[in-house]
């Protein structure tokens, strides 16, 4: 192996001084600068030429490459430009689909469930829930539900039959009242008239009912309606078929009737019509039950066949009840 | 002077030593001339903005060494094919030049050091011995503060000391 000489580059402390630029004030520097410390110095010094390179070919090469480089860059920054464009119009794109799925959802594009007077609509729900709309009603439910909270207003009467989750509760408002449920089938009728009754009957499970205007909220029991009239409510116990004949859930009877006014008033709201008569023929009283067929023509000739009165419809569709 | 002058002279003053602080870091040769084209790619596409820039070494030598790592990050095969490593890079200088036995013995031994230190110290060290930086550009080049700067090298240079006598290499 080869050797060194030089005393000074024998020593590793002496390289790195010099390496470290040789400092004034170092025991080195205090040394005799004999012929024999220079050399070690410059040679140390030297070192530091000992490197590789890049010849004159190489880096005129090198910069060749730049130059080609940067010319490429530069007529490409037109496409650049294009790129950059397209690349905001996507994004543009994306952002007005994500934003456009908020507002879709949460300031309600809305459906609105107009029922027509002579017809029952049975409606799925997104959620799984399902929704009897009586004749005539209204029912506005949002194209996708809320995450916390289910809504829907209702004008009109229905009956809800609700999907059950505990973590997201279902409530039906109107303009007086508004019910929240869970897992629970009720009837609700809303008119659109304040002076009318509007009730809120529960079939099963619970519901809660808050009335505006009367703070706080009144809890249902299955078989119990709430009706609504004049700013004041009334709770009690109800058989809740009398109420639902309209749905076809139960079957389409009356029953527990006492005179004609009863059959005639749930005729017309079985049917969605007026129903009118003579104070004698509504007094009559009657018992027993009556089968409500679809058309309510049958369902009148059989009233015909068993209570002493006829009918007839007057121009603007009404039912006009009299004594035979 | 105008930007195209000062990019030539950039070019022409710092090439060399630039491409031998790569190859002494341990970057590939064709990683090293690649990191090189990138950074005076970019010098040379915002020659206008050149009075932002307050010391030329310390800025190429950062630019070059950030290009560098972000290489390795990504490796391609330009970083890893023909690496030689500097010893061997060395010994082809040597021969082509017959530098005297002594200056490439002392060299040999030096670079056997400074490879075993960690890149941060290694990177100091090439700065503080062989460009000769000041501990403000070094710290420039380092983006730390001179305290930190010093404080790099004088670890490096105790961790030289340790190697030293774990192999053995100035003995006498």
């Amino acid at each position: 192996m080869a050797r060194i000489n030089n005393k000074y580059l024998n020593d590793f402390e002496f390289v790195l001084w010099v390496l470290q630029g040789c400092e004034a004030g170092s025991v080195w520097d205090c040394l005799p600068h004999s012929d024999e410390f220079e050399e070690a110095v410059n040679v140390v010094r030297s070192v530091r030429d000992v490197r590789p390179e890049l010849g004159l070919e190489e880096k005129n090469e090198l910069m060749r490459r730049i130059r080609v480089s940067y010319l490429k860059s530069k007529s490409s920054n037109h496409k650049k430009l294009m790129l950059v464009v397209s690349i905001c119009s996507v994004v543009a794109v994306c952002l007005i689909l994500v934003l456009g799925h908020r507002v879709f959802k949460s300031s309600g594009l809305e459906v609105i469930v107009y029922v027509a007077e002579s017809s029952v609509s049975v409606i799925d729900l997104k959620d799984g829930s399902k929704v009897w709309l009586c004749p005539g009603s209204r029912l506005t439910c949002p194209v996708a539900f809320d995450s916390d909270i289910r809504v829907v207003t209702l004008e009109g009467e229905a009956f809800f039959e609700v999907a059950h989750n505990p973590e997201w509760p279902f409530e039906v408002r109107s303009e007086f009242m508004s019910a929240t449920a869970l897992s629970t089938s009720f009837d609700m009728k809303v008119s659109f008239d304040p002076s009318q009754t509007q009730h809120v009957l529960l079939v099963d499970g619970s519901v809660g009912v808050e009335i505006n205007g009367h703070g706080g909220q009144v809890l249902l029991r299955p078989s119990e309606l709430l009706s609504y009239n004049n700013d004041s409510y009334l709770v009690r116990e109800v058989n809740p078929e009398d109420f639902l004949s309209w749905t076809g859930l139960y079957q389409n009877i009356i029953s527990g009737v006492n005179s004609i006014s009863e059959i005639a008033s749930k005729i017309s709201s079985h049917y969605h019509v007026t129903v009118r008569g003579s104070e004698s023929v509504m007094s009559i009283k009657c018992s027993g039950k009556l089968v409500l067929f679809d058309n309510i023509y049958q369902t009148l000739d059989v009233l015909t066949y068993v209570a002493p009165i006829s009918y007839s419809v007057s121009g603007n569709g009404e039912i006009i009840l009299k004594k035979k | 002077m105008a930007p195209d002058e000062v990019f030539s002279l950039l070019y022409v003053n710092y090439v060399d030593d630039l491409y031998y602080f790569g190859i002494s870091m341990g970057y590939g040769e064709d990683a090293v001339r690649d990191a090189i084209h990138d950074v005076f790619l970019k010098l040379f596409s915002s020659r206008t903005r050149y009075e932002a820039v307050k010391n030329w070494k310390a800025y190429l030598f950062r630019s070059l060494n950030n290009r560098l790592v972000d290489l390795s990050r990504h490796p391609t095969d330009s970083l890893e094919s023909d690496r030689k490593g500097i010893e061997a890079l060395l010994e082809d200088s040597f021969g082509e030049r017959e530098v005297d036995e002594t200056k490439s013995l002392v060299a040999n031994r030096l670079t056997c050091l400074i490879n075993s230190l960690p890149y941060r110290q290694k990177l100091s060290i090439h700065l503080r011995f062989f460009e000769e930086m000041s501990y403000d550009e070094i710290a420039e080049v380092l983006r730390c503060s001179n305290h930190a700067a010093r404080i790099s090298v004088s670890k490096a240079i105790q961790n030289l000391r340790k190697y030293n006598l774990l192999m053995k290499l100035w003995q006498e």
